[in-house]
């Protein structure tokens, strides 16, 4: 289990009032690779990310990372925190501060890094997500697309291991849903874990290398896309649709079209066709 | 929030903040100096300094020193009406049983110097708020050690401000467009829903507020680095300058 950066193993979790949140969880997330959680609304998902970086404590289970438990006390949490960042859903009660500079300098500050590093960091952060423009900008001038950029550099600006994202897609247009895509994609090639929520099947069938489906609390089943999205009984049982791309190529497919490899982008879907056309 | 877009966009943002308090502090500190002229000449000064340095339209600068005007006239004429003794020369005297209620001299006098000193006042505060970005200012209140928690307090204050704003406005369209303002009694009904909704909207998002600082390594204490500002000994100058001049005019003008 080495190459495990997160885990958890029979993870329980209650809201007060009973609710049940987790209900036995066990999951190891591979070090490297995409990873993405679908599941509808009130599965779990973001109670799950707030397991890994230890603002929520399982009532039973625990919860593992790099191999190492997860212990609630200040410095640990601290540590933890630092390496794995999450960036929440809605900026708008994520950024506090009045400027854009200040709103991304908070986490180095805690970190007790100098301020010429933390300058460095904050100027790093922007640039990753292409909002360097707007470091001096207040934080109510920005449009929700930019807030949601700031939030991520929030993160980013404490150079952490591992960046969970709950549902960063949500609310964006398709051009900034592209760009941001095109940021986390950067991201990974840097070498950071990423991982994210979200109810956009087609996203989650082009980008993710791996996929969790969440369901009441449970994971309902986890695999790589090309076999989770033609998994018919799973989608129906979770509520979720078979990404376009994989029905069409199911209906080519009847009609006796051969995939060498199930395509997971329109490009690719091109790569397939012209590879049979001069196949033949 | 007129004021605060200009905040950060006129030509004299990019001053250091302290220099900006510094000149607006101490051009209110000399208008203390009761001389009507004197203060004339500040909100001329700082009318000049706003209009061509900072470049905000005249337009603008006049239609906010209006704001005030309302209150500033009822304290002058509170002020100018008083009750006077029997033998005093009144310039319009009202003669009532037991006592004279009338206009002196020395009431337009002082009156008059009210009306100016505050337009005087006015006009530096404008000075301030027209240039410089409200967390600039907490900036420089920190560097002069000011308690922390009542910067923090200014500073998430300032910012949910605008988010509390916002989402009022959201509540009150959804609501309008469900002809909740169509009459007075649906009116005051749907208004007492978007305060009770308001308060519980912003009770939960204090709670992922505080989540997340607390995923950031928050512990009590919201530490940002602030944006670093060049001294300018030009700037600095020309403050002292004006303030001196300033001072001269007030003295060659001594009542």
């Amino acid at each position: 289990m080495s190459d495990c950066i997160l885990e958890m193993r029979d993870v329980f979790f209650e809201y007060s009032g009973g609710i049940r949140a987790l209900d036995g969880i066990s999951m190891a997330i591979e070090k490297g690779k995409k990873i993405a959680v679908l599941g509808p609304n009130g599965s779990g998902k973001s109670t799950l990310f707030l397991h890994f970086n230890g603002i929520l404590k399982p009532k039973s289970g625990k919860v593992f990372y790099r191999g190492r438990e997860i212990r609630y006390f200040r410095s640990f949490l601290m540590d933890l925190r630092k390496n794995v960042g999450v960036v929440f859903q809605d900026p708008d009660t994520q950024l506090f501060a009045g400027s854009v500079f200040q709103e991304v300098s908070f986490g180095p500050m805690n970190l007790g890094l100098p301020a010429a590093e933390v300058e460095k960091r904050v100027k790093e952060a922007l640039k990753a997500t292409g909002i360097e423009e707007l470091m001096h900008r207040p934080t109510h001038f920005l449009s929700f697309g930019q807030k949601k950029r700031v939030s991520i550099s929030d993160v980013l600006a404490m150079n952490p291991e591992v960046l969970i994202l709950d549902e960063p897609a949500a609310y964006l247009d398709p051009g900034h849903e592209q760009k941001l895509l095109e940021i986390l994609d950067e991201l990974c090639r840097k070498g950071k874990q990423v991982i994210l929520s979200t109810h956009d099947v087609e996203l989650a069938y082009a980008w993710a290398d791996y996929v969790y489906i969440m369901k009441a609390g449970k994971i309902a089943a986890e695999g790589i896309p090309a076999e989770i999205f033609q998994n018919d009984k799973l989608l129906a049982d979770t509520d979720l649709r078979k990404p376009l791309l994989l029905e069409i190529c199911d209906i080519l497919k009847q009609k006796g079209f051969f995939f060498n490899k199930m395509p997971r982008s329109i490009p690719e879907f091109k790569d397939e066709l012209l590879f049979r056309a001069t196949d033949e | 929030m007129l004021i605060d877009n200009y905040a950060y966009l006129n030509k004299l943002k990019d001053v250091h903040p302290a220099e900006k308090l510094l000149f607006a502090l101490a051009t209110m500190a000399v208008g203390f100096i009761p001389n009507a002229l004197l203060n004339l000449a500040i909100v001329l000064m700082m009318g000049t300094v706003l209009v061509f340095k900072a470049g905000i339209p005249a337009r603008i600068f006049l239609k906010m020193l209006l704001i005030p005007f309302s209150f500033i006239i009822i304290g002058m004429l509170t002020m100018m009406v008083n009750v006077i003794p029997a033998g005093s020369n009144a310039l319009i005297k009202l003669s009532l049983p037991d006592f004279n209620v009338g206009i002196t001299l020395e009431s337009m006098k002082m009156s008059g110097l009210l009306f100016s000193r505050s337009m005087a006042m006015v006009s530096c505060l404008y000075f301030l708020a027209f240039t410089t970005p409200v967390m600039d200012i907490v900036a420089v209140l920190r560097s002069m050690k000011v308690p922390v928690l009542l910067l923090e307090l200014m500073e998430l204050i300032y910012r949910f401000l605008f988010v509390l704003m916002e989402t009022s406005e959201k509540i009150y369209i959804s609501q309008a467009s469900r002809l909740g303002y169509i009459n007075a009694k649906t009116s005051v009904h749907s208004l007492g829903r978007l305060a009770s909704s308001l308060l519980v909207k912003s009770w939960r998002d204090s709670e992922s507020l505080y989540i997340s600082l607390e995923a950031r390594g928050y512990d009590g204490e919201l530490r940002v680095l602030t944006r670093s500002f060049p001294i300018s000994q030009r700037n600095i100058f020309f403050i002292v300058l004006a303030e001196f001049l300033l001072l001269i005019l007030a003295w060659l003008f001594r009542g």
